[in-house]
């Protein structure tokens, strides 16, 4: 006989195996429970993250439109330096 | 499911034995397997948005199972651990009926663990699940001629190792 064929032989009695049985639901909810509060944790600092975004894009825009309004950004930058008292 | 968790109990209950039974083709280890099917339902609970309702639960879970256990597989092939066959040379049977099943799934576990992953895969669904390549592929999301080509190799492969370990001696009851 053929070694597959021999094989083949051997995976049809390997069918009718029967498993052993197991009764995995409360495991699987003590499992689930910390997973979805980590999800829910997750969910709060995807908001603040998001929020800090908008802030930021709020902030930068003003920004950029005070830089534009300057004729020299870089020396009125130190401007006001020099007004400032040291005593 | 809205985080009904009776519900999900329930369904855990419904389909946990056929997912038991796909899983212990993974792992013959009882303590293995029953991780590997909580692993399953865990993964199918945080998924649950995903399903589309397409096609019946079981086959959805099933798809996953099998992802779960090809994962497990992958994992383990770092420590390239396996069973002699030289172990099953007291198995003695006068005919295949007479052959103990879970002798039988033993061995062809044994034999199929010398295979690549994704080889033995394909042959332990073909073998064990009597799945047809077409399903091979929508489980795994691979084209069936790719699953085609696999099955061709991997037997080749598995009639190459079994004939090294001298299969048909130690088996030669199966006639």
């Amino acid at each position: 006989m053929d070694t597959l064929e021999a094989i083949e032989k051997l995976a049809q009695q390997a069918r009718q195996e029967k498993a052993p049985v197991f009764s995995v639901a409360d495991r699987i909810l003590c499992r689930i429970r910390p997973e979805e509060n980590e999800t829910f944790n997750f969910v709060i600092l995807e908001l603040f993250a998001s929020a800090s975004a908008v802030v930021a894009s709020v902030v930068g825009y003003f920004s950029i439109g005070v830089l534009r309004s300057l004729t020299s950004p870089l020396m009125q930058f130190f401007t006001p330096l020099q007004e400032v008292r040291l005593w | 499911m809205n985080g009904d968790e009776d519900s999900y109990v329930r369904l855990v209950r419904r389909y946990e034995t056929q997912i038991t039974n796909l899983m212990w083709r993974f792992s013959r280890d009882t303590a293995v397997c029953e991780e590997l099917v909580q692993d399953v339902f865990v993964e199918v609970y945080f998924s649950l948005k995903s399903y589309r309702g397409k096609a019946p639960l079981l086959h959805w879970l099933r798809k996953i199972g099998v992802r779960v256990g090809y994962r497990y597989w992958k994992e383990q092939a770092k420590t390239k651990a396996f069973m002699p066959l030289q172990e099953f040379d007291a198995i003695e049977a006068e005919e295949t009926d007479a052959f103990d099943p879970s002798a039988a799934a033993e061995i062809l576990h044994a034999l199929l663990a010398r295979l690549p992953a994704a080889d033995r895969l394909v042959l332990t669904l073909m073998y064990f699940e009597q799945c047809s390549t077409k399903e091979i592929a929508v489980r795994m999301g691979w084209s069936r001629a790719m699953v085609k080509m696999r099955a061709l190799r991997s037997r080749k492969k598995l009639k190459t190792i079994a004939e090294s370990e001298n299969f048909l001696e130690k088996l030669g009851w199966i006639r």
